[in-house]
């Protein structure tokens, strides 16, 4: 029941990858994201975390918000091409997590996505020597702890579909298949051409609905699961360039890799890195 | 430590912590209420979450805050060229905004004003006493979506 290197790895690269992405479409509004943020103050939850989550709210100058976007973004360029640290994953989750919390009218449910699993990829195993069950790890914790990290950031991912999901039986539009038609004719959605297609629109309402339900199921197999995450892939890019949230589906797409199989996923590392792998192995 | 202690372990953290979140993401009405106080204390400080986006019903009208130029004419308090970034912060204002009336309140939070006011900030520099309205644009008939009745509201603060 050991954790895949393979698929921790490439998932790794992908989160980093997102976070590239996502500073660098964000610097055109930095002066209203973080330098004079819109999004006014919030104190954050009681409790001493916050000083972890909201530092920009509790102890940290707003004025350092810019120079903490650059110091998150040299340490995803780092996540990249250098071996994962623990420390280095910390720190990527208390900046990233406090700057979304500093600018959260800007924040989606990918972000928040994200703020979960970076925290989880504190304690994921860094593929070194030390990670292996040995004398150095006492009791072995670090293993044990490893594979928790490793199984909740797989089960994060299907619980913020199957969530969505189930919340959607509970309302009306989604199950009387009028939720897409509502979507498309709002001005800050769209896409408005989908309008007066009823039928269509009626099929792809229950098409999503049918979609978030199963995904939780359907990772399980890999033949369910390869069909799943394509399908994963049409739709997170169709509604994030429709409803532009694209960082929102990059996200997800993002974290998908964690659900590889082992010799994919360190198949597709080795065609991305020829000489050797990129997380230190 | 055994193997089978290992995984007994493994089996607990992730269970314990999954369930915990459910307990906070699930509705509402299928959550025992002690239980979902406890998943709202384990969650809330570190993986706050919620996953409504469009759910339980994607909102019925697209709200937008408009304010008044000083020739008497309205824009949204985003510019429609402005970075798209900038715009999508637009919305969840007016949506905040929104629910506050509905629910009840006639006068604007001063979080949110504050926000509006920042947002607005290259304006408000040149003219004093800035005016904000909301503008809903609603669907009545679901069936009907491209039907939308047009409803605005001048807002006001707390120190009007």
């Amino acid at each position: 029941m050991s954790v895949p290197q393979g698929p921790v790895r490439l998932f790794r690269l992908a989160v980093h990858a997102w976070l590239i992405l996502d500073i660098l479409a964000s610097l055109p509004a930095a002066e209203w994201i973080w330098d004079r943020p819109i999004s006014s103050y919030l104190p954050g939850p009681p409790g001493p975390f916050r000083y972890l989550t909201h530092a920009f709210s509790s102890w940290l100058p707003g004025s350092l918000a810019l120079p903490a976007v650059g110091v998150l973004l040299l340490l995803s360029v780092r996540g990249l091409f250098r071996p994962s640290r623990w420390w280095s994953a910390l720190l990527v989750w208390g900046l990233f997590t406090s700057l979304l919390n500093h600018a959260w009218l800007v924040g989606t449910g990918g972000h928040q996505l994200m703020a979960n699993v970076l925290f989880w990829m504190i304690f994921l195993p860094d593929g070194q020597a030390n990670d292996r069950p040995s004398a150095k790890t006492p009791g072995g914790m670090r293993e044990v702890i490893g594979r928790t990290a490793f199984w909740i950031i797989r089960l994060q991912l299907l619980v913020a579909y199957g969530a969505t999901g189930v919340q959607k039986l509970t309302g009306y539009q989604w199950t009387h298949g009028h939720a897409i038609g509502i979507v498309s004719t709002d001005p800050d959605y769209g896409p408005a051409f989908l309008a007066g297609q009823g039928i269509l629109l009626v099929i792809l309402n229950y098409a999503v609905l049918g979609f978030q339900l199963t995904f939780p199921l359907a990772v399980w197999w890999r033949r369910t699961r390869i069909i799943w995450m394509w399908s994963g892939l049409v739709f997170h890019i169709g509604t994030g360039v429709a409803f532009g949230i694209l960082d929102m589906g990059l996200a997800f797409l993002a974290v998908y890799p964690i659900w590889w199989g082992d010799a994919k996923a360190t198949k597709v590392l080795r065609s991305m890195y020829p000489v050797r792998s990129p997380q230190g192995s | 430590m055994s193997p089978f202690r290992k995984r007994l372990l493994v089996i607990a953290f992730v269970g314990g912590h999954i369930l915990l979140v459910l307990a906070y993401t699930l509705p509402q009405q299928w959550v025992p209420a002690h239980l979902r106080t406890v998943g709202r204390i384990w969650v809330r400080p570190l993986f706050h979450q919620q996953w409504l986006l469009f759910a339980p019903d994607p909102e019925l009208c697209a709200n937008e805050l408009q304010v008044g130029m000083p020739n008497g004419e309205w824009r949204p308090v985003f510019a429609a060229d402005a970075y798209w970034l900038e715009r999508r912060m637009a919305r969840p204002l007016a949506d905040h905004v929104a629910h506050r009336m509905n629910h009840g309140d006639t006068i604007v939070l001063p979080v949110l004003e504050r926000a509006m006011r920042s947002a607005v900030r290259d304006i408000g520099r040149d003219v004093g006493n800035l005016e904000f309205r909301l503008v809903e644009r609603c669907v009545e008939d679901p069936a009907r979506p491209d039907r939308r009745t047009e409803r605005i509201t001048l807002l006001r603060f707390s120190d009007q």
